[in-house]
């Protein structure tokens, strides 16, 4: 017999209070980094972090800020040209291997930008002879306008070559479903493919290839590592050297506000332009695709998947092989040690981090779904944008505020103060969690947006609550989009530089701070069998993934 | 599924969040990453069985730590690579008197801190090295003479954010003044070959491979690249030959390894005993033999590998005023625009 028999509205309930309390605590939370960088926009500083300020503002801000956009517009435009042919053949087409390569094509997310970059140091030395001839044959000012040049080219196809999955995935996801069958009313009406592609379904793709790209620019904007080593200062870098080489945290701060403010602005620009875009790592219910037509169409499709594969997945890898060549790569016991430590360290790291994320994203999207709540909403809203949108060193200098206050509040001696807040863990994590939330969210609110709301409507007609509606309907449906959240979540945690170089503890290394300081030693070739771990231990997860969608779509 | 693993390996990192151990032990905020260190750990245990506990961080982190943990320091011994990084403890309050009688007899007084705070116990130059076969006019002879038009496009060095070279442009503030320093590091960023990246090791391989006829590194480099078991690596040691650089009112900078004992720690006895240790003559030998870094107690023969860089003539005055002008370096840095 029904509980109710008149339909109650869906955020019904006092017992959702508590919950609605969570959400928002959690939310705040989240948001409290970013919150303590926004402050200092309008606090006035010393005299000494003034002058550090004018001193940035004078020499430093301008050139950063180019260097900054240059590497950002080239690779975005670089993995547009690698991610969208890729995808559009993949999507529209079957052709034989489609679906080994699509897996490839997506593991070189697994790859960090800054291994590439030590990767590519042997490759650059080769083309020393060509700089050492232009400065012989044209001069110096020719050499120095050179060697920019390629040092700017080299960067950008590298971030282009591991990020271009981002822009593959959105393409993938938009290139499907209505724009398939929008696609192939089209071509009965007579156009051709490559009009079809143009004019219907890149302009239906456009939001999610947004989306995409603006995954691509804030990993690049993250980007601590392979920036450094390319000798390039772009914000992050010198938000690092201001904080570690000025010894100025409140300048610091100055400057991680700005960078916000800027972030914050082409987001909500692309927000106001675009409204929902979907990014998955898997389709479901779509017919298969047609193989193409005549043998130009066939070497397209090949060529299109090869081609990112080759930069993106076989070139680094086969460097690393070769790096394994060298005696020095291969480990001494302690070095053993070290390493194994190190991959422990990364997986409970990313482990924590991805179980925190998705039960925060389960929580806050989940009761979002069934309030009408708009201050929660847009609280919501907000914190899955705005971890992806902060770099990592400006949630690290927000963490350490958050940190400082919270270890005067809670001195040594209490409690609180001797095993929660003194050490630096907790607050790594938080840094994570707050960092990478946004990815668990949003695929947690894709999750959700496909269960149609006449299924909770159905559960509460026959008398569930909105909590059992969620543990029992929603939860089981979310499974593959918690299984492919919780995977990007461990893989950018896993590659993760900036933040755990800034805020680990001590004896605590990632498997990315001991590459990074190896490299920093000076002993390159230390670092293969690191890289390699990591490498592998992203792959693994992107792979299941992804077998999982396409055992799905074979279905 | 929580395994016996991710519980020993999470218990391990809440302990570490401040338990202070029992057995007899000293502990180490270090900022030494050298695989050499470890065999002198290991000797230094067996002899007085003393385990020695480490933890490796920058200079920066370990200060910052240290200063957080006034109440109940963590650590007994704080070591780094850097003079100015020992003055900037010291200036802090951080380090305990050392009151060796061993250490200063042993150790120089112009490689100790003056107010008995730490000491060095390895010492590293700053030098100029030049790929042999190309260069065939003058050679610098000072770091002045990088600054010289005839170099252009032609140097190597790593960033500035490196502490080698904000030493290094430290110590010319205190010989030269600001405005000196500040034509120096002017004059030096205008020659560069590219824009500084890597450490002094890819410096020293862009010199062999013809990026740029000169490049300034620490001596210890040149050891490493010539023991090392990389072929790329001993090339380029064989291309470059290197040049102590003097001038009238100063000798080859250098810089040092050096350490103190922690204010209030637990065991700084221990810490007593392990840097009287590290300054004994045999390990001073075993550390030139092993990282190919300078002894700073006299009387120590070089090594083979050392002498056939030149003769040192270190310009020792500078050590204890690096540390007051590293700010100022820094922001000379930002002003000419080495990055």
């Amino acid at each position: 017999m029904p509980r109710f028999i008149r339909r109650p509205p869906i955020h019904a309930g006092w017992d959702l209070f508590l919950w609605r309390i969570l959400a928002w605590g959690l939310g705040l939370l989240l948001l409290l980094p970013i919150i303590v960088i926004l402050a200092s926009l309008f606090s006035p500083l010393s005299s000494g972090a003034a002058e550090a300020w004018e001193q940035i503002r004078g020499f430093l801000l301008a050139d950063a800020l180019k260097e900054t956009l240059i590497l950002i517009i080239g690779s975005c435009f670089v993995a547009f040209l690698l991610g969208v042919p890729a995808a559009w053949f993949v999507e529209n087409f079957q052709f034989p291997g489609r679906r080994f390569l699509s897996i490839a094509l997506i593991l070189p997310l697994a790859i960090p930008p800054f291994i590439v970059a030590y990767l590519s140091t042997e490759t650059r030395e080769r083309v020393i002879p060509f700089l050492v001839r232009i400065r012989t044959e044209q001069g110096v000012d020719s050499y120095l306008l050179w060697e920019e040049g390629l040092r700017y080219g080299c960067l950008i196809l590298l971030f282009a070559s591991v990020l271009y999955p981002y822009v593959f995935l959105a393409g993938r996801s938009a290139f499907c479903g209505s724009g398939i069958i929008l696609g192939e009313a089209g071509r009965m009406l007579g156009r051709s493919p490559w009009r079809v592609f143009w004019s219907v379904q890149l302009p239906l793709a456009r939001p999610a290839l947004f989306a995409g790209l603006f995954l691509v620019a804030m990993e690049v904007l993250n980007d601590y590592g392979a920036v450094k080593h390319f000798g390039f200062s772009t914000l992050t870098v010198t938000l690092f050297s201001t904080w570690f080489g000025l010894d100025e945290i409140e300048t610091s701060k100055k400057l991680a506000s700005w960078i916000l403010m800027t972030i914050f602005l082409i987001v909500a620009l692309e927000h106001w332009h675009r409204g929902r875009a979907k990014l998955t790592l898997h389709q479901e219910g779509r017919s298969a695709p047609n193989a193409p037509r005549g043998p130009f169409l066939m070497i397209c499709c090949y060529f299109s998947c090869l081609l990112p594969i080759s930069l993106g997945l076989i070139y680094p890898t086969t460097a690393l092989l070769q790096w394994f060549l060298n005696e020095t790569a291969l480990p001494k016991p302690d070095t053993w040690v070290e390493i194994i430590q190190a991959t422990k360290n990364s997986l409970l790291l990313g482990l924590t981090a991805t179980v925190i994320c998705l039960l925060s994203a389960l929580v806050i999207i989940g009761i979002t779904r069934f309030s009408k709540g708009k201050l929660l909403r847009f609280l919501s809203h907000l914190s899955t944008v705005a971890g992806y949108a902060s770099p990592g060193t400006v949630i690290a200098l927000g963490i350490m505020g958050v940190a400082s206050a919270a270890r005067e509040w809670f001195p040594l001696g209490t409690w609180v103060g001797d095993y929660l807040v003194s050490g630096s863990m907790l607050w790594l994590i938080f840094a994570i969690v707050a960092r990478y939330f946004s990815v668990a969210a949003q695929m947690v609110q894709q999750g959700l947006i496909r269960q149609p709301e006449n299924l909770d409507h159905a559960a509460q007609a026959l008398g569930d609550s909105p909590l059992r509606i969620f543990r029992r309907i929603s939860l089981p449906l979310l499974r593959p989009s918690l299984l492919g959240g919780a995977t990007l979540v461990f893989v950018d945690v896993c590659k993760e530089l900036p933040l755990c170089l800034l805020l680990r503890p001590f004896e605590f290394e990632t498997l990315s701070t001991l590459i990074y300081g190896k490299v920093d030693q000076g002993t390159i070739y230390a670092c293969a069998m690191p890289s390699l771990f990591l490498i592998l231990l992203s792959m693994i997860g992107l792979i299941i993934v992804e077998l999982n969608g396409w055992r799905k779509l074979s279905k | 599924m929580v395994s016996l693993e991710m519980i020993r390996t999470l218990s391990s990192i809440l302990l570490t969040l401040g338990f202070s151990a029992h057995a007899a032990e000293v502990r180490l905020y270090s900022e030494r990453h050298y695989d050499a260190d470890k065999q002198v750990f290991t000797d230094f245990t067996k002899k007085t069985g003393i385990e020695v506990k480490v933890v490796k961080a920058g200079a920066n982190e370990l200060i910052a730590r240290l200063r957080s943990e006034t109440k109940a320091p963590q650590a007994d011994l704080y070591i780094t690579t850097d003079a100015a990084s020992l003055t900037k403890a010291t200036k802090a309050g951080l380090l305990a008197p050392l009151k060796s009688d061993l250490i200063n007899q042993q150790v120089p007084a112009a490689l100790r801190g003056k107010a008995d705070t730490w000491t060095a116990f390895t010492m590293r130059g700053r030098v100029i090295v030049y790929a042999s076969d190309r260069v065939k006019g003058d050679l610098p002879k000072s770091y002045e003479d990088l600054t010289s038009p005839a170099y252009r496009g032609n140097l190597l060095i790593r960033s500035s954010t490196n502490k080698y070279n904000r030493s290094l442009l430290a110590s010319i503030i205190g010989i030269q003044g600001k405005t000196g320093a500040t034509q120096w590091a002017a004059g030096v960023k205008k020659n560069l070959a590219r824009p500084p990246q890597g450490s002094d090791r890819d410096q020293i391989r862009a010199v062999a491979k013809g990026l740029g006829d000169f490049a300034v590194v620490n001596t210890y480099y040149l050891g490493i690249l010539e023991q090392s078991s990389n072929e790329e690596d001993q090339k380029a040691r064989a291309a470059v030959k290197v040049i102590f650089p003097q001038s009238a009112d100063r000798g080859t900078h250098v810089n040092i390894s050096g350490g103190g004992i922690v204010k209030g720690a637990a065991n700084q006895e221990n810490a007593r005993k392990f840097l009287e240790y590290l300054v004994s003559d045999e390990v001073q030998k075993l550390y030139q033999k092993l990282t190919s870094e300078y002894a700073v107690v006299e009387g120590i023969k070089l090594e083979p590998l050392q002498e056939a860089w030149g003769e040192i003539s270190p310009d020792l005055e500078s050590i204890h005023v690096m540390g007051d002008h590293d700010q100022e370096a820094v922001k000379i840095f930002n002003f000419v625009g080495w990055k």
